[in-house]
């Protein structure tokens, strides 16, 4: 195929939806970077329309490729940026206390970002290639590695948000390819649980005012100790069960009781190794007046510039919350609180049309294609960016936790800008082939 | 295909659910009426001040500045020579400036609080100069209080955020707080508050009463001073006190407010309302005459016993005038069986015992006259020598109003008005009258009473003063112990309630010494002279007609002092205001350099006010 016949075949329709979102981030960046004097602080703006040029023409020459090439060369993709992360890890620069970047001077790029999708490829190389059906659980642990590896290298920078992306894409791809159902989902338990756990803490002293002595079972060290041994107990015991009787539903007791014993360990961990600070930002989402100077802050104020935005918007430029600089990281994590403030509702809701028809065309691409690597991409990419999506817009509105992922497209950052446009790229590129077969 | 398909739907399904949560949020959020525009730092709260009646500043707030850093602001190329500079201005390591902005995790941190006006100036400068981004100077206040102690209990504190938590920091804090709708170009000002204390006389009285409480060893001393015939309470005094500019570092048994918080039963003193009382009731009149034979007893059919005695013993026939000379405790309990126990208390209630002044302090106590159901037989006569029967020294002050006002009872007042910031009137407090109590007949026979207790042989005589007639009585209150609920053998309230001039009264002065614990216990020993010292201070003061003193010179109005050449030492003082010809012989000064520029008086200084001088400086003064 041409490249002519390739470029008639893209749909067109995804490029000029994502162009809309990537200029009007740029005038939200420009009026995050003004103050309330009217002077223009940042040139981040400047900044974002270089890297949206670059992007851009990434996206249409990565559209230009062949999946085929691509599956090709996923291994070594993936390869590649591990890496790359390995070097990151060694050698980054620090930037907001996590070592995520490579670059000279002022110039740099955050490789977990393009982890994200070399990931995408090779898992989807890997698991359309899988036919085996008599070795799911090999195939299910090969695939959770893959991802594990990067997850990581990007967890020791530390940088929470951009690891906990790799999950959704899992679980996309996992339910794309069939993988047993019973598998991921344990997978997905423990994480979702090991998450609750994590924050129980928190939840329990800060917010409940310790008002239920119960839940001191899963965090107070002398009760966790109590509460790990007797579950360990428990799942001993119905291993035995099933070993002498076979019946089945000692598995199911066995999959339940560990899913809670390794949550539990998972939340005492996480408390031991992270700051209290840091999972006070996770947290801090379900009351952020425990927390109204610190954590919480960010919250109230974001909450506060959409509220001020009401239906219809200030208008633009006209913020306040922005202006006078109440939002922190108002370029990046909390861009959509100026969106909000500024543009209102309606603004927003338009956004979010543009969003949804973006992931609606991808997987759209995906039904008419029956190449299985394809369909990785394509789920992949589209979970991707609703799970960018709906943490970035959730955290603005104060119902998820803040995690400091960015807004797609939208957002300030050269590396999220890039990767998100190449992302787009690959999803032309797996759309194209679609009448060939 | 099928199936592929299936999960496709699926899919979009889940995600056009999670989808509709987000959006509903959302709705819930810009649909909701917009949040208050909070101010933060952007407006400066200003409490009122408050003064005293003449206009001196009694609490006021000044000028002060944190230092804020808004860390994603800050450049990180240039932060640490900003941090020396500004480590120079602020006089500290720049080390510690660098540890504070790193040491919370938070991205909003102060690293210097309370900055004076100059500093704070300096620091403005320097970053203005600089545009250096990051750094805010937030403008707080903090209460202070320029007499110190000064009516301590009577202004009360304010909290580290400038709520008023005693006194009339609290009872006013509505007034003082600064309001939302007064908030304008970034100030937001409360009201300020004019109280009717005279700070000089406030000033003399306070020195005279800690001298008391030093010399008796006492737990505490009281005393107010009102104007009879308003009932606006001129002095107001509690001892022990404390600095309300550092009230926490006071010993908390000195907050308390000796004068509208604490309750005791006030003795002899009482005699004066509870003999008023009989005789508004008709029961006595100025002749009637009992006889005291040292002691009052009387055994009731219910087998209670009572026993009153006289401790200078037997006083014979007495009558109104010398049951209060003689503080004869028969007299008045033998009188008090004139009267019916219902009337007898309706009549006491009735000159504000057993319920609050209605000063405008909020917290004043209300003392205790228990009802009448309540009382066995010996209260009558016990209430009639002042126990079993809790009152407060406000109380006590002001029901004496109806004594000397010609038996008008007035309501007490420490407020003398409200004002804006810009000097409009908010409030202006009127003498109130209550009630007519006594009639003017029966007021003038309780004066012309106590005024017999300052002859020789009347226990108020310490307090004579030979060329003012004044009109005292003295009493020594037993306190019950309250270990053993038994009236206590070596712990008394001796107090002094005193009218003067008794012809004309003006003033009411009550003083109570609590617990005295020196050569003597009795009120008329301990206060009576301290009483008589009072009266002379307030007497010279405000230019009471005495027979000795020639009335025309009052020793204490102002007198413009003869013009003093102005100094220099080691600290600049504040010259604005003051005349050329006076700062002339500041430049014959060798050690500073002085340089004055212009006629007539000083409009502006360098230095300011306050800075250390020294040898070599050069001291610049403007003058129109």
């Amino acid at each position: 195929m041409n490249i002519l016949a390739r470029i008639k075949r893209i749909d067109w329709l995804i490029v000029i939806s994502t162009l809309i979102l990537v200029v009007l981030g740029i005038f939200v960046i420009y009026s995050a970077g003004m103050l309330f004097t009217g002077e223009l602080v940042s040139n981040e703006y400047v900044k974002q329309i270089i890297w949206a040029v670059i992007g851009i023409i990434c996206m249409l020459v990565v559209a230009m490729l062949d999946t085929k090439t691509l599956k090709e060369y996923s291994f070594w993709i993936y390869l590649a940026s591990i890496l790359i992360l390995i070097y990151t890890r060694m050698f980054g620069k620090v930037v907001n206390g996590a070592k995520s970047w490579i670059g000279i001077g002022n110039f740099g790029i955050q490789p977990s970002e393009f982890a994200k999708l070399a990931t995408i490829l090779y898992l989807s190389k890997y698991l359309s290639e899988f036919t085996n059906y008599t070795q799911k659980l090999r195939t299910f642990l090969i695939s959770l590695a893959i991802i594990f590896v990067p997850v990581l290298l990007i967890l020791s920078q530390p940088d929470l948000g951009t690891a906990l992306v790799f999950f959704p894409i899992y679980i996309a791809l996992a339910f794309v390819y069939n993988i047993e159902k019973k598998y991921w989902s344990y997978f997905l338990f423990i994480l979702l649980l090991g998450g609750f756990f994590t924050i129980l803490p928190i939840f329990s002293e800060k917010i409940l005012g310790d008002s239920i002595p119960f839940l001191h079972i899963f965090y107070k060290t002398e009760l966790v100790k109590i509460l790990l041994i007797s579950l360990v107990i428990i799942t001993l015991v119905a291993l035995s069960g099933y070993y002498f009787t076979k019946r089945k539903y000692y598995l199911g007791i066995v999959y339940i009781v560990s899913i809670l014993l390794f949550s539990t360990s998972f939340g005492y961990l996480a408390n031991k190794v992270l700051k209290n600070y840091q999972i006070m930002r996770l947290a801090v989402f379900l009351d952020p007046q425990i927390d109204p100077l610190g954590s919480g802050w960010n919250i109230i104020q974001s909450v506060t510039a959409i509220g001020s935005g009401g239906f219809l918007g200030k208008g633009y430029l006209q913020g306040t919350q922005s202006h006078y600089r109440y939002l922190p990281q108002q370029s990046t994590d909390f861009i959509f609180s100026i969106l909000a403030e500024e543009f209102g509702f309606i603004g927003c809701f338009i956004i979010f049309i543009i969003f949804f028809f973006i992931i609606y065309r991808i997987l759209n691409s995906m039904r008419n294609t029956n190449d299985t690597f394809s369909h990785g991409i394509l789920s992949g990419i589209a979970s991707m960016m609703l799970f960018h999506f709906a943490v970035n817009v959730g955290m603005a509105m104060g119902i998820m936790p803040i995690t400091g992922i960015p807004l797609l497209f939208l957002s300030y950052g050269g590396s999220s800008l890039l990767s998100s446009c190449i992302g787009i790229g690959l999803v032309l590129s797996a759309g194209i082939r679609r009448e060939k077969l | 295909m099928e199936k592929n398909l299936k999960r496709f739907y699926i899919l979009i399904g889940l995600i056009v659910i999670s989808m509709l949560f987000v959006l509903y949020r959302f709705l819930e959020l810009s649909l909701m009426p917009p949040p208050e525009q909070k101010l933060y730092s952007q407006t400066a709260a200003i409490r009122g001040a408050i003064f005293d009646r003449n206009g001196r500043l009694l609490a006021g707030d000044i000028d002060t500045y944190d230092l804020a850093v808004w860390k994603p602001s800050i450049k990180q190329s240039t932060l640490q020579t900003v941090l020396e500079q500004l480590a120079v201005i602020l006089q500290v390591d720049s080390k510690e400036l660098s540890a504070r902005i790193h040491e919370k995790d938070s991205n909003y941190v102060y690293i210097a609080r309370s900055l004076d006006h100059d500093v704070a100036e300096a620091v403005r400068a320097y970053l203005s100069e600089g545009k250096i981004q990051g750094f805010s100077l937030e403008r707080k206040s903090r209460r202070v209080y320029p007499e110190g102690s000064l009516a301590s209990h009577l202004l009360g504190f304010v909290s580290l955020s400038n709520e008023g938590i005693a006194g009339i920091e609290a009872s006013l804090d509505k007034e003082l707080t600064p309001g939302k709708q007064n908030a304008h170009a970034g100030f937001a000002f409360g009201n300020s508050v004019y109280l009717t204390i005279d700070s000089t006389l406030q000033y003399k009285l306070e020195k005279l009463c800690k001298a008391v409480l030093l010399e008796n060893n006492a737990e505490g001393v009281m005393m107010v001073v009102m104007e009879a015939k308003t009932g606006r309470i001129v002095s107001y005094i509690s001892m022990p006190d404390y600095d309300p500019n550092t009230p926490f570092d006071a010993p908390r048994e000195n907050w308390l407010d000796r004068v509208a918080n604490y309750v005791y039963e006030p003795g002899s003193v009482m005699k004066v309302f509870t003999m008023g009382v009989i005789l508004s009731l008709g029961g006595i009149t100025d002749q009637t005459t009992f006889y005291c034979r040292g002691a009052y007893e009387k055994e009731y059919t219910s087998g209670e016993k009572v026993i009153i005695r006289c401790s200078t013993g037997a006083h014979g026939a007495v009558n109104l005038e010398k049951i209060l000379a003689f503080s004869c405790n028969t007299g008045a309990a033998l009188a008090s069986e004139t009267v019916s126990v219902r009337d007898f208390y309706a009549k006491l209630r009735a000159f504000g015992f057993g319920e609050k002044t209605g000063v405008e302090i909020k917290l004043e106590d209300a003392g205790l006259i228990q009802p009448p159901e309540r009382w066995s037989g010996r209260t009558k006569p016990t209430i009639a020598i002042g126990q079993e029967i809790l009152v407060t020294a406000l109380q006590l002050t002001t029901a004496a109003t109806a004594v000397a006002n010609g038996g008008l009872l007035m309501r007490a007042h420490v407020l003398d008005k409200i004002m804006t910031v810009d000097n409009q009137l908010v409030f202006q407090a009127e003498p109130t009258p209550i009630k007519q109590v006594l009639t003017p007949a029966q007021a003038k026979a309780i004066l012309k009473a106590m005024e017999a207790a300052t002859l020789d042989f009347g226990t108020g005589k310490r307090a004579r003063i030979e060329d003012m007639p004044i009109a005292v009585k003295t009493g020594t209150a037993q306190m019950l112990d309250p270990k053993t609920k038994r009236y206590s053998e070596t712990d008394f309230i001796a107090s002094t309630l005193a009218i003067f001039p008794s012809s004309s009264p003006q003033y009411i002065l009550y003083a109570a010494v609590i617990k005295p614990r020196g050569s003597s216990i009795f009120g008329a020993r301990v206060v009576a002279p301290v009483v008589k010292d009072a009266i002379l201070t307030i007497a010279s003061q405000y230019g009471l007609e005495r027979a000795s003193v020639a009335t025309v010179e009052h020793p204490d109005t102002i007198v413009l002092p003869p013009a003093v050449t102005v100094q220099i030492l080691d600290t600049m003082p504040d010259l604005r205001g003051v005349a050329k010809k006076l700062l002339l012989p500041l430049l014959k000064r060798t050690d500073i350099h002085v340089i004055i520029e212009g006629n007539g008086w000083v409009v502006r200084q360098e230095p300011n006010p306050g800075t250390p001088v020294k040898p070599g400086m050069t001291i610049r003064l403007w003058l129109e």
